[in-house]
């Protein structure tokens, strides 16, 4: 009768959970990890360090593939990473992440405090793509400069995609110094460097610039310029660079699958829970597709058996207090009350998938409808280049394009600045996207 | 400004740990004399965007006068690039822009072209009152399409970049002879257009000079010429369209489609003094150059090869470009409206480029 099935999404445990892990004995096969993690995380549960992705962006010439396979190297050595040859690394492979094509190489590795999944930023287009779809993401990024070049006129285009995807805070790497025999020409890269950046609206003054030699280092020689210098870096990217917020520590959100009528008991909705937690008894929003209700989780089921406590991965069945079955439906979703709006219009960032993708073989104007998808929801959206776009009317998307698209929903839906999204059309997915700005 | 930055940034402290040579950073003679040097350095950068070690080069060459760095930089760049060039230039350039240049609209456009004393052509725009000129009634059109290419798409993005595009299309244009009398299309030898004048060099020296200072493989992968042949019969016009420009780029993007229209009627004199017709024409011309641009349109009436698709083919496909009731409609059934609607005995899209940045690499 109350079919949810429940299945703990892997790599979760973490340390929020570790005091949760009691009451859910039954429920959690992890239990006795967790318990274990109690006595001593420190050392012997590495995978609980919090995790963060990074990437190089830098000219093609000043060695970013060359510092990625230097930092696996160096931190090889402490036993944080498994050493990833240049080779490896360049040769990024095509991969089909969602049916879309992207083309970006991962590496990841350990400091002492965190765990970090890298990405040699590929194109600027190719980035963005990836960013949207979700297939990699940077929260931070190293710029690469080589010391005998200094910034170049690309280097502006590397910090405006850093700005334009939202990374707040950078790391400077200025490599091949060692070709450099005059140490006031690398305080100009430096003072260069911080120019730019202040131009940029990053923090000028404070970012970490270090310099080395990334080869040296890969190489293990001069360890003064080399391996030091990569210790150096990737402290700074752990003092300096912000963790994201992790998806437990985030309001609670759970997408409304489906609703069921209990006898006895009353309406439960079912879902996967995206973020956060809640336990019994508290007050949540049902949010989205016009009506919004206050009410109280009065219940909380997995596995037929009742629980005290959901979390971010959980599915789970919400039992509603004073809620009729008809007033809530596939599409909302439960959350922490006013943690979200419900929103009608919206700017996003998209991509158009191509032919070979999937996607659509023509271009559209302005003013076309497909379907919006966003977690369980399915709406009609009329698609508008973002306001302010010269020549609006006469200007067309492409498959293949990334494009900035005002959004304008039949329905509304809950959602924010980072909600992603996909348009699709007669069965066929056209488009992928995120929200960027919330219009009203 | 930078002696406050060797004093308050800590900066310093990374590089006197990296090797003896840095202690001469403190001594205070030396200090000084290279602070100025420095902000020459930077001076120079700022103007040339130069790499650092050619700008201190060039300030060594020449005793730190400043005019004559610029000036060695700038003979140095071109042999620099050259060098670079040699050594960059089996590496895949699949990224930059597509560039076009309208000379010459064709009749009744705004950008008329003048026959001077050599018989070359001449660009003049008319000034923006909008009035067309008679002069326009000759055929005058000419166009240029060119493909420019680089390593990354960051480097095509930024400034530099883009006006070297433009301004090779536009040179290139200004410089192109009509080779080809039997096509309206002329493909031009890439290697000779290396010499045509370009600011105070040639494009050769022009390209040379930007992979010295972006130190990327940039290759002009190839260039075509619009001129068609006089035709006392018809009218000819050219229009484009480039897909992804910029405000500021507006002809230099990642696809570029570049049509001859050719019209006929007896009633070309009076249709060419009415603005509402000249203005139909335009936005229809826009349209379809989009449409050629958004679709990949190989040919214009029929397949271009047995295994293409029917949608490569401009007159069947549907015309997505213009609204209206007439949407979705074939393209070629447009035209035809379009033709009775205005009396003309013929409206075609006589010939077209289409160009993609980076498909000739795949």
């Amino acid at each position: 009768m109350f079919r949810i099935a429940v299945c703990k999404a892997a790599a979760l445990p973490s340390f929020a959970s570790v005091s949760s892990a009691f009451p859910r004995s039954l429920a959690r096969p992890a239990l006795s990890f967790n318990l274990f993690t109690k006595r001593g995380y420190a050392e012997v549960y590495t995978r609980s360090k919090p995790h963060m992705n990074i990437g190089t962006i830098g000219h093609v010439d000043h060695g970013k593939t060359t510092l990625t396979a230097a930092i696996t190297r160096v931190l090889s050595e402490a036993g944080g990473a498994t050493f990833t040859g240049y080779d490896q690394i360049d040769k990024a492979p095509e991969e089909k992440a969602r049916g879309i094509t992207i083309n970006s190489a991962h590496v990841e590795y350990e400091t002492a405090t965190r765990h970090y999944g890298h990405i040699d930023c590929p194109g600027h287009a190719d980035y963005i793509k990836n960013m949207i779809t979700g297939a990699a993401q940077m929260d931070g990024a190293i710029i690469v400069v080589s010391a005998t070049d200094g910034q170049m006129p690309q280097t502006r285009e590397h910090l405006l995609l850093a700005r334009q995807v939202g990374i707040k805070r950078l790391v400077v790497f200025i490599n091949k110094i060692d070709m450099i025999s005059d140490p006031e020409m690398l305080e100009l890269v430096d003072m260069e460097m911080r120019d730019l950046l202040s131009t940029y609206n990053f923090d000028g003054e404070h970012t970490p610039i270090v310099m080395g030699s990334a080869l040296a280092a890969l190489e293990g020689r001069n360890e003064d310029i080399g391996a030091t210098k990569i210790k150096e870096l990737v402290q700074a990217c752990d003092d300096w660079l912000e963790l994201p917020a992790r998806d437990l520590d985030k309001p609670f959100l759970m997408p409304v699958e489906d609703v069921f009528s209990i006898s006895g008991r009353g309406t439960v909705a079912t879902g996967r829970v995206e973020r956060g937690t809640a336990v019994k008894g508290t007050e949540v929003e049902i949010l989205g597709m016009g009506d919004s209700i206050k009410t109280t989780l009065t219940g909380i089921e997995m596995f037929h058996k009742e629980l005290d406590r959901a979390e971010a991965g959980d599915n789970m069945g919400a039992l509603l207090r004073g809620v009729k079955r008809e007033q809530i439906r596939r599409g909302q979703v439960i959350i922490q009350p006013g943690s979200m709006k419900s929103v009608k219009k919206f700017r996003s960032q998209v991509y158009i998938l191509t032919k070979d993708e999937g996607g659509r073989y023509t271009p559209f104007m302005q003013g076309y409808r497909p379907q919006l998808y966003l977690r369980t929801a399915d709406v009609t959206v009329t698609l508008k280049f973002s306001e302010g776009t010269p020549d609006a009317e006469e200007k067309m998307a492409m498959p293949g394009d990334n494009v900035e698209l005002d959004c304008e929903l039949y329905y509304d839906l809950a959602l924010e600045v980072g909600s992603r999204f996909t348009l699709r059309e007669a069965n066929k997915t056209i488009g992928t996207g995120v929200v960027t700005k919330i219009l009203d | 400004m930078f002696s406050r930055l060797l004093v308050t940034r800590p900066a310093s402290r990374t590089l006197t740990s990296t090797r003896p040579l840095s202690s001469r950073l403190y001594s205070t003679s030396a200090s000084s004399e290279k602070s100025d040097t420095v902000q020459l350095v930077s001076k120079l950068r700022k103007l040339t965007n130069a790499p650092i070690l050619a700008a201190r080069r060039a300030l060594t060459e020449t005793k730190n006068d400043f005019d004559a760095a610029l000036k060695w930089l700038e003979k140095d760049m071109l042999e620099s690039g050259m060098k670079k060039a040699e050594k960059v230039k089996d590496r895949k350039a699949s990224e930059g822009l597509v560039s076009v240049e309208v000379l010459g609209g064709g009749w009744g456009s705004r950008i008329l072209p003048t026959v001077v004393e050599d018989g070359g052509l001449r660009v003049r725009v008319a000034t923006g009152d909008g009035k067309l000129h008679g002069v326009a009634a000759a055929q005058g059109v000419k166009a240029v399409i060119v493909e420019l290419n680089c390593e990354s798409d960051f480097v095509s993005r930024t400034d530099e970049f883009s006006t070297l595009a433009k301004d090779i299309a536009r040179t290139v244009a200004e410089n192109a002879v009509h080779q080809d009398p039997g096509s309206a299309f002329t493909t031009l030898d890439v290697a000779s257009l290396m010499e045509t004048p370009l600011k105070s060099g040639t494009v050769h020296s022009s390209i040379m000079d930007l992979i010295a200072r972006i130190g990327e493989n940039i290759t002009l992968s190839r260039a075509a010429l619009l001129a068609p042949a006089f035709d006392s019969s018809s009218a000819y016009r050219a229009a484009s369209y480039v897909h992804r420009s910029t405000p500021a780029f507006p002809s230099q993007g990642r696809v570029g489609a570049l049509a001859l229209l050719s019209l006929r009627s007896s009633n070309l004199p009076s249709l060419l003094n009415d603005s509402a017709f000249i203005t139909d024409l335009e936005k229809l011309e826009r349209a379809l150059c989009r449409q050629t641009a958004g679709f990949h349109t190989r040919a214009i009436r029929e397949k271009a090869t047995e295994e293409d698709d029917m949608e490569t083919v401009l007159y069947q496909q549907p015309f997505a470009m213009l609204g209206g009731d007439q949407a979705g409609l074939p393209v070629r059934e447009v035209l035809n409206e379009w033709q009775k609607k205005w009396e003309l005995e013929e409206f075609e899209v006589a010939d077209f480029a289409r160009w993609e940045v980076g498909e000739q690499a795949k």
